[in-house]
């Protein structure tokens, strides 16, 4: 079995095995701490041995379903193996920061359950597979809202699988269509992403099949209009959910597109792609000021964090290595980031009990450690210098501009938006008078710091030194250029 | 390699100094100040003397030292690296912001002494230096614009430092988005330049070589929108809001950031690029205009203040003004030298009122400070008084004088007449702020000043008062060393010496007039009681009021719009309407499955008979 695999399986088998031995909860947790570490561990040394002058490797393929053409069939790139890493990293410190707020078993055998279901997503080549764990990942959230969740959860639980659930089956019936356009195009079945980009499809075929891609890549993300899940959806998640969800989960969607879509229709995106970029655009203005005006943390940060996921869109689909590479390590930057600042509001929920930014203040003046690290997070989403979204900034909107002016101007719009909310939160939260509330904050414990610090030295590092990073990326991106460049030629 | 230690040390010292005493306020509570006190004064005192050594020998022997560090990125083309440059440019930065930094530093270890987040003001401080440094060193307008958000960033620390009161972290706030706006022109503008010079590196040098194959157009639109990162850095019509809320921050601040230092970048950066502004004229004429708007509007503002720092400000802001109608007709190093001067005299001021506001008990409206008792600093700000008017033979009478002559040789006499105006103004106020100040009846006399607040006030009154020297005109008798030093691609305006000896003498007749009427009238008298404090030009034009109405109300609006009407109404409803009609449906549906024997019965026949139809119509096809 090969390191990829072992990532995936064993968070998985852990939560199986968890769910079938009732152990006492600090036992479980003390589990949990010991698979998601031996996955980080797993995924540093994958990070390390990964070659970084070629593009897919440690392939592990299997047959599986043969009649059907179904196989195991799991690899990583310099894409990939961001949405990997942050996945076996943001696990184990989530547990850490949080474990004394949550005493239940579900709870984190269902985050155990997500980082597997993840995994998978992410490394699978075979498009069967590609949806059975897409739709593993969702289960979970599914119970935890529904679970642990705030305020109408239940409602909202159904709500969002109701639409996810819609995105998905449109998914499966593109795959499916495809699978059997290729039976009928090479004689056998297949699900293999390298054979099924064999397929010659009709223009309106080939704009069906996308849409059903796009349907549920779309909800996942959010883009505009497919986001009305969102805001109540975060507000009511549990925080290790919300933290799966917009540092993870939804930069799945962009991945995805990315890898399936890419790859299976590349004529159809590119024929496609000025309307998306415009999406995307219009999205991350549309959300970013949506957010402005918002009372409640969490709904705000849902916004700020849909906000960037579309500029990562529109990294994608302008098509060229700054946009992919800026993407690639937005999703990154972000997950750190957005990871992080969710992880400080529930420290922060812990001391005060409430999300709503007005009854907050001054909590400055008696935590310094954590208006520190909280105005830093916050700064870091904006994308100021010397933090990794800075780089990703800069690199997406040096790709607009090379694609094109105009959108180069709308891209470089990020540096406005996201500040106008942030900054006046950030002054809500932490300055001005202390009140009753505020005034017994407690500043971060050393567990607490344990989980953000690393977080923090990251960030930088990615903004200080991004080439060590970025070397990881290039071959892939130059990969996906030269590619793009051969349908240009054909 | 030695070029790598200077600038290597220079550029980390502050930066180490400033994460040391941040860790170490952070962690250790009780850590007395003098530790704090040495450690700021150590990376701060160490820069300083490197940049007076870099600069010495650039100079005396116009060396260039210059650095690799390490590469930034690296993709394809794309490459950026970490560089340091201390070209004749950079040089001459350093050689004011590093001393001035130092300065302004021991001034504050006694400013702040009494302040509890003692440690956290110098790390913030330190940190600013740093980023400072990385601005005028960094030898790509990549990391150049990395050290420009840095100091905006520290800028907005430091503007809400106080932050127990959130009107302070507001006053933040604004400035850094107002500053960002500025930095969106700036980024676009580098992008658009990295995309349009052949590959062969972000290097200024290179960026200089390639111009010439840039289209007219784009060329121009870089040109504009890099001067869209210098209005808002610097604070020009009309990005300057940001400026006087930025005097909620401690004076120190106020000296060294909104003075000195970070609001002169955009004149560097102009300065930097002038081979850019060579190129494009119409673009480098509209920076004269805006900087003739912004020095007489501002000019104005100062003369109805009545906040002693407000007039300061908008004092900088005006002088700014100057400086960027000389870069606008192409006078680079005149501007640049006003820049030199500006900071010792500007920062001098500041200083002044910040002792002044020490020790009158935070008192910072000068009616309240009516003939105050203060000798000594009563010394120093006249001469800086006297300088920032231009009375020969005072630093900025070269400066400024320099700049008129500009003015009035490059053809543009309505620049020349804005700035004429302008000048008169700042006499006028400055003289106004002054007499109000000390030539009035008052009872209140100030303790003495600490002398780590006195001393660096000394040095800069000496600067000020001679640092002209440095760039004496040929007029008398000087050979313009600074000019030569810096080489910059200046125009050269010459005009007749009569001419210039006229101009200077009608300019300096005029300005002794008005702060003699000004003395008249305000000095011992209740003129400034009296006086009317409403209208346009004391509520600074309503341009705060404006901006608020459109700008911000509009966003706002926007904002609800979106979530309220679109997101939730438009999209939510419609969405949860469509589930609800699926749920009736189903209710339909479902009353077929009523239990009811008959009903089933019914159902099957039906089922038999379309079968049969079926059949029918396969067989007939069939046949």
């Amino acid at each position: 079995m090969s390191v990829l695999s072992a990532i995936i399986f064993l968070p998985i088998l852990t939560a199986i095995f968890l769910f079938f031995v009732n152990l006492h909860i600090t036992l479980v947790k003390i589990v949990y701490m010991i698979s998601t570490l031996v996955v980080a561990y797993l995924a540093l040394n994958l990070y390390i041995d990964f070659d970084a002058s070629s593009s897919m490797q440690f392939i592990e393929q299997h047959a599986w379903i043969s009649q059907y053409g179904i196989e195991y069939h799991v690899g990583v790139d310099g894409v990939s193996l961001g949405i990997v890493m942050m996945n076996a990293l943001l696990m184990p410190l989530v547990a850490i920061a949080l474990y004394k707020q949550r005493d239940k078993r579900g709870y984190w055998i269902n985050l155990l359950f997500v980082q597997g279901g993840i995994m998978g997503a992410v490394l699978a080549l075979d498009l069967m597979l590609f949806y059975l764990f897409w739709e593993l990942m969702l289960l979970p959230i599914f119970f935890m809202i529904g679970l642990f969740g705030y305020g109408k959860s239940n409602f909202i639980s159904m709500k969002f699988n109701m639409y996810t659930i819609f995105g998905s089956l449109m998914m499966l019936i593109s795959i499916l269509y495809m699978a059997v356009e290729h039976k009928e195009q090479f004689g056998f079945y297949s699900f293999a992403l390298d054979e099924l980009k064999n397929i010659t499809l009709t223009t309106t075929e080939s704009l069906l099949v996308f849409s059903g891609f796009m349907i549920a890549f779309g909800i996942k993300i959010p883009i505009f209009p497919f986001h009305t899940w969102l805001s109540d959806t975060y507000r009511s998640a549990p925080m290790g959910i919300v933290i799966v969800m917009s540092a993870l989960m939804a930069k799945l969607g962009t991945y995805a597109i990315w890898r399936f879509l890419f790859t299976l229709l590349n004529e159809t995106s590119q024929e496609l792609a000025p309307y998306f970029i415009w999406i995307g655009l219009f999205g991350l203005i549309y959300f970013g000021i949506s957010a402005i005006t918002q009372t409640h943390l969490k709904r705000m940060f849902a916004l700020s964090s849909a906000s960037h996921l579309s500029l990562i869109v529109v990294g994608f689909f302008i098509y060229n290595s700054y946009g992919l590479i800026g993407s690639s390590y937005f999703i990154v930057a972000h997950a750190l980031s957005s990871a992080a600042l969710f992880l400080m509001v529930a420290m922060m929920y812990e001391r005060v009990q409430t999300y709503t930014i007005d009854s907050l203040g001054g909590i400055a003046k008696f935590a310094p450690l954590f208006a520190l690290f909280f105005a830093f997070f916050a700064l870091s989403i904006v994308g100021v210098p010397f933090t990794a979204g800075f780089v990703a900034e800069v690199l997406i909107i040096l790709g607009a501009f090379e694609y094109d002016t105009l959108i180069g101007f709308f891209a470089a719009t990020s540096l406005l938006i996201p500040m106008l909310f942030m900054f006046k939160t950030i002054s809500k939260v932490l300055y001005g008078e202390t009140n009753e509330r505020t005034k017994n904050f407690q500043d971060l414990r050393s567990h607490e710091l344990l989980a953000v610090i690393p977080l923090a030295l990251l960030i930088l590092a990615m903004g200080i030194f991004p080439n060590y990073f970025i070397k990881k990326i290039e071959p892939t991106a130059k990969a996906f250029v030269d590619k793009k460049e051969a349908v240009y030629h054909e | 390699m030695r070029d790598t230690l200077l600038l290597g040390i220079l550029l980390l010292s502050p930066l180490v100094t400033a994460s040391l005493i941040f860790l170490i306020s952070l962690f250790f509570k009780n850590t007395k100040q003098t530790i704090y006190t040495l450690l700021a004064l150590a990376g701060s005192g160490i820069s300083a003397a490197i940049a007076l050594y870099i600069s010495y020998h650039s100079y005396f022997e116009k060396q260039i030292f210059s650095s690799h560090l390490f590469t930034w990125l690296n993709i394809g083309d794309f490459t950026i690296e970490v560089a340091l440059k201390a070209d004749a440019l950079s040089s001459f930065m350093i050689l004011f912001v590093a001393p001035v930094s130092f300065l302004i530093h021991i001034y504050a270890t006694g400013y702040m002494s009494r302040d509890k987040s003692y440690g956290r003001f110098f790390a913030y401080f330190n940190l600013f230096i740093f980023f400072m440094f990385l601005l005028v060193l960094a030898d790509n307008p990549i990391i150049m614009f990395i050290g420009w958000e840095g100091v905006g960033l520290t800028s907005y620390a430091l503007i809400g430092f106080y932050f127990g009161d959130i009107q302070n972290t507001y006053a933040g706030n604004k400035a850094f988005i107002v500053n960002r706006v500025g930095d969106f022109g700036f980024l676009s503008a580098l992008m658009l330049l990295f995309l349009s010079i052949p590959s062969g590196g972000f290097g200024f040098s290179n960026i200089f070589l390639s111009l010439a194959h840039i289209e007219p157009f784009t060329l121009s639109l870089i040109a504009f929108l890099l001067f869209v990162g210098a209005m808002g850095k610097s604070a020009q019509i009309p990005l300057f809001v940001w400026l006087p809320d930025a005097m909620a921050g401690p004076t120190p601040v106020s000296a060294l950031i909104h003075a000195a230092t970070m609001v002169t970048a955009g004149v560097y950066m102009v300065a930097r690029f002038a081979p850019l502004y060579n190129m494009t004229p119409e673009v480098s004429l509209f920076i004269a205009y805006i900087g003739a708007l912004s020095a007489l509007f501002a000019a104005l503002i100062a003369t109805k203040q009545y906040d002693i720092k407000k007039i300061l400000a908008y004092s900088t802001m005006s002088q700014l003004g100057f400086m960027f109608m000389a870069l606008g007709v192409g006078a680079y190093s005149t501007a640049l030298f006003h820049m030199f001067t500006h900071a010792f005299f500007k920062g001098l001021l500041f200083m002044a009122a910040g002792a002044i506001i020490v020790a009158f008990h935070h008192k910072q409206d000068i009616r309240d400070l009516r003939g105050i008792k203060f000798p000594k600093i009563f010394i120093m700000m006249a001469v800086a008084s006297l300088t920032i008017t231009a009375i020969p033979p005072f630093s900025a009478f070269f400066s400024k004088d320099a700049i008129m002559g500009a003015l009035y040789a490059s053809g543009h006499l309505e620049l020349f007449a804005m700035a004429f105006v302008s000048s008169i103004l700042t006499a006028f106020y400055m003289s106004r702020l002054m007499v109000v100040l000390f030539f009035n009846k008052g009872e209140q006399v100030a303790k003495e000043s600490p002398k780590s607040m006195f001393y660096p006030m000394m040095l800069l009154t000496l600067l000020s008062v001679f640092a002209g020297l440095l760039n004496v005109p040929e007029l008398f008798g000087g050979d313009l060393n600074f000019s030569h030093w810096l080489n910059l691609a200046d125009k050269i305006y010459t005009i007749p010496h009569a001419k210039e000896w006229a101009l200077m003498a009608v300019n300096t007749l005029f300005i002794a007039l008005v702060i003699y009427n000004t003395y008249k009238k305000y000095a011992y008298t209740n003129a400034i009681i009296v006086e009317k404090n409403y209208g346009w030009v004391t509520n600074k034009f309503y341009i705060d009021e404006f901006y608020n109405k459109t700008v911000v109300a509009a966003i706002d609006k926007l904002s609800h719009f979106f979530e309220k009407t679109v997101s939730s109404f438009l999209i939510d409803e419609k969405i949860n309407l469509t589930a609800l009609a699926y749920l009736k449906l189903g209710k339909i549906v479902s009353m077929t499955e009523n239990g009811n024997v008959r009903f089933y019965a019914l159902y099957m026949l039906l089922g038999v008979v379309s079968g049969f139809v079926y059949l029918y119509w396969m067989l007939r096809s069939a046949v």
